[in-house]
């Protein structure tokens, strides 16, 4: 059985500078500083509007990489959703905050602020934080390891949302957990929406587990569907034994789009921009997902399967287990050569199409109807240009399939996600089965 | 001391702020309010440093000030903050994002402890947080960004520099750099509250010999309308080579004549 068509596919765009291509900025006509510009977020903001877009979302990483490589994250995200929610009247507007490197006092207080002054539209996106060199800004010796950062982002979240529902109430927050202990009220206005609504973005298991007890929707990192479809039932089914119901979180994969007129075009210019990019740009991702250095491998032998075979311990392995997990079972698939894996990672570790906006559609109904997603958090090759093609060409498709909404139902974002999870409910009754489709 | 220039910032209570979100035109009708003050500069949240006022309805000053430089785009706009639950790489990080996206208007005042914040289990000097915080504006000079496209180069590397702040066992540990480059007024500027010891500031505000000037009461009639300062036509700035966006209004070193400090004023030549 499959999902009945109901308009309710969610569609967000993943703002990363000038877009996911490293070498976007070199094959356009932008202004570096425009990275740290109110019009040029603003526009952004504007287009996706156009497109009926959900959301706009940030990702956060407090520590600075190197900018030749890769100039994204220049502004504190929700700062830059502030002048996002300026110029707009219903994106919603979805920012990354670490519950490591956060105080929850300050999360509630800054979230709800923008909530209220943005008329309901915020979501707050809690990670835990994996990278070692941010625990160097905030004077930490060693990033606390994966059970301890959930065991923490789960009182962190509680904590927020207990201090949300505060404002409302006026009921003080007493909090005595093993990693935080708090009493206090927030005193902020009451948001259109109630509060901000909660994303989460780890891939896994305690990602998952956390997902599932808090989270209204989910980021994850999807490659092909039948994975896909089976962490998509897993969190559903989990949100249920937390007495949730399994619409309660909306569960959208990244999805990375180069779009040309003709396949053949949109290729060129994948080929183009991955020829600009910083010189081993896709090997350096590819390796940091493997935690290995593959820069002395032979790029015409398959990756050795000592390198995928080698066991990650949960605990204590760094980067993120559900890219670990993720790239690790397409790589195994796909391991004709390192050169061929290099060629099929352009996503650098998301599912991508690289084609027209009808394949682009293709791919996302077959998801969306076949419970792999509920909807998509695009990365898009270029900005403003990809964008715009995003909401031009693949918009209307989608539109005319019969699975994307052709007005906002709602002014708030959590009123839209209610308005789609009654949809729903109303025409499945519950997690959509799994089928034999591939895309 | 009437001539501080304290006179010239007018300080948005609170409670007005919570007020003027509440209401809808309500953000628009308080701009309006500063804008007949004749205030050069705003201070957004410094009644949390008040244990009197610090305790009522408020709003997290950084929205506050996205929502109103936007209805008042020629003031500068300052907003408080303490060391009770915040971390100096955050607000670094926050307040120079906030002086990009509001064109160079900002500062950030420092003071002692937040009465409207839960108490946290570790206390911080406010002096040693301010220190941080400038230095963290100070690690990536804005003119170090070239966008050499045909290079492959986005910026000369070589001049963003760590902190490396060691603040002993009882301060903050901050290697740096910051995530943002400076801003076109170099750095915002740095004010402290009368009570934090730091010499190296812009500007001291509050207490008895810096008082903020106070914003007169709203007018009775509450459905006054506010005149249209949303829909303030920003200047053309097509010519600027930095980009289409950019504005030239006067930054907020400008408005209270304070000098251009930091790594924008030191750096090699672009």
């Amino acid at each position: 059985m499959s999902r009945a068509a109901d308009a309710g596919l969610v569609l967000g765009v993943n703002l990363q500078g000038f877009g996911q291509r490293p070498a976007a900025w070199r094959t356009q006509d932008v202004a570096p500083l425009d990275l740290l510009d109110a019009g040029f977020w603003g526009d952004l903001g504007r287009i996706a509007e156009r497109g009926l877009l959900d959301m706009v979302f940030f990702a956060d990483h407090p520590a600075l990489g190197d900018p030749n490589v890769r100039a994204y994250g220049l502004l504190e995200p929700f700062v830059a959703l502030g002048a996002i929610a300026d110029v707009t009247t219903h994106l919603g507007l979805v920012g990354t905050a670490s519950t490591t490197y956060n105080d929850p006092f300050d999360i509630a207080e800054r979230t709800l602020s923008l909530d209220v002054f943005s008329g309901g539209r915020v979501a707050w996106n809690a990670v835990t934080t994996y990278d070692r060199s941010v625990s160097a800004n905030f004077g930490v010796d060693r990033n606390p390891e994966r059970p301890e950062r959930y065991a923490r982002a789960g009182e962190f979240v509680e904590v927020v949302r207990a201090l949300w529902r505060s404002a409302a109430t006026g009921q003080p927050v007493e909090h005595r957990g093993e990693y935080l202990e708090f009493a206090g009220t927030l005193a902020v206005p009451p948001s259109p929406q109630g509060h901000p609504v909660v994303f989460q973005a780890g891939g896994s298991p305690y990602g998952r587990d956390l997902a599932a007890r808090v989270a209204e929707g989910v980021f994850s990192v999807e490659l092909t569907p039948e994975p896909a479809r089976e962490h998509y039932r897993q969190v559903k089914l989990a949100a249920e034994q937390h007495g949730r119901a399994s619409s309660d979180v909306t569960i959208v994969p990244g999805l990375s789009l180069v779009l040309g007129s003709t396949e053949a075009e949109a290729q060129r210019r994948f080929d183009e921009l991955e020829a600009l990019a910083p010189d081993g740009y896709a090997l350096r991702a590819l390796g940091t997902h493997l935690d290995a250095d593959l820069t002395e491998l032979d790029p015409d032998a398959p990756i050795p399967t000592a390198i995928l075979d080698r066991e990650v311990d949960p605990v204590t392995y760094g980067p993120s287990l559900g890219y670990h997990e993720t790239v690790v079972r397409w790589v195994r698939a796909n391991n004709t050569s390192l050169r061929d894996v290099l060629r099929g990672f352009g996503g650098y570790g998301a599912r991508i199409v690289v084609g027209t906006p009808e394949q682009a559609a293709d791919t996302i109904e077959d998801w969306y109807r076949t419970g792999a997603a509920d909807g998509f958090n695009l990365m898009i090759d270029e900005f403003p240009r990809g964008l715009e093609t995003v909401v031009d060409e693949l918009v209307p498709i989608l539109q005319r399939r019969g699975v994307f909404h052709r007005e906002y139902e709602d002014t708030t974002l959590r009123g839209r996600f209610d308005a789609r999870r009654r949809a729903a409910r109303a025409s499945t009754g519950g997690v959509p089965a799994p089928v034999g489709t591939s895309a | 001391m009437t001539l501080d220039v304290s006179s010239r910032i007018v300080g948005v209570p609170d409670q007005d702020l919570a007020a003027a979100v509440a209401q809808p035109g309500g953000v628009a009708r308080l701009a309006d309010r500063i804008a007949r003050s004749g205030a050069v500069a705003v201070v957004i949240g410094a009644d949390r440093f008040d244990p009197g006022r610090g305790r009522g309805h408020r709003v997290d000053p950084t929205s506050a000030a996205l929502a109103l430089g936007r209805a008042l785009p020629e003031l500068g706009l300052i907003v408080a903050t303490a060391p009770t639950r915040e971390h100096p790489y955050n607000v670094a990080r926050r307040v120079l994002s906030l002086d990009h996206v509001l064109d160079g208007r900002v500062g950030l005042l420092v003071g002692t402890r937040d009465h409207g914040a839960p108490t946290a289990a570790r206390t911080h000097d406010a002096a040693e947080f301010a220190e941080v915080v400038r230095g963290l504006w100070r690690t990536w000079p804005l003119d170090s960004i070239v966008g050499d496209r045909d290079a492959g180069l986005f910026v000369h590397a070589e001049r963003i520099r760590p902190l490396d702040h060691d603040g002993g066992p009882e301060g903050y540990r901050v290697r740096g750099p910051l995530t943002t480059p400076s801003s076109r007024q170099g750095e915002p500027v740095l004010a402290v509250w009368h009570d934090v010891p730091a010499a190296d500031a812009d500007l001291v505000l509050g207490g008895d010999d810096h008082p903020l000037a106070t914003l007169a009461p709203a007018p009775a009639r509450s459905d006054t309308e506010a005149t249209d300062a949303v829909d303030v036509a920003r200047p053309g700035a097509a010519s600027d080579p930095r980009g289409p966006h950019r504005a030239s209004r006067p930054t907020l070193r400008d408005l209270l004549d304070l000098p251009v400090r930091a790594a924008a004023a030191t750096g090699m030549p672009a």
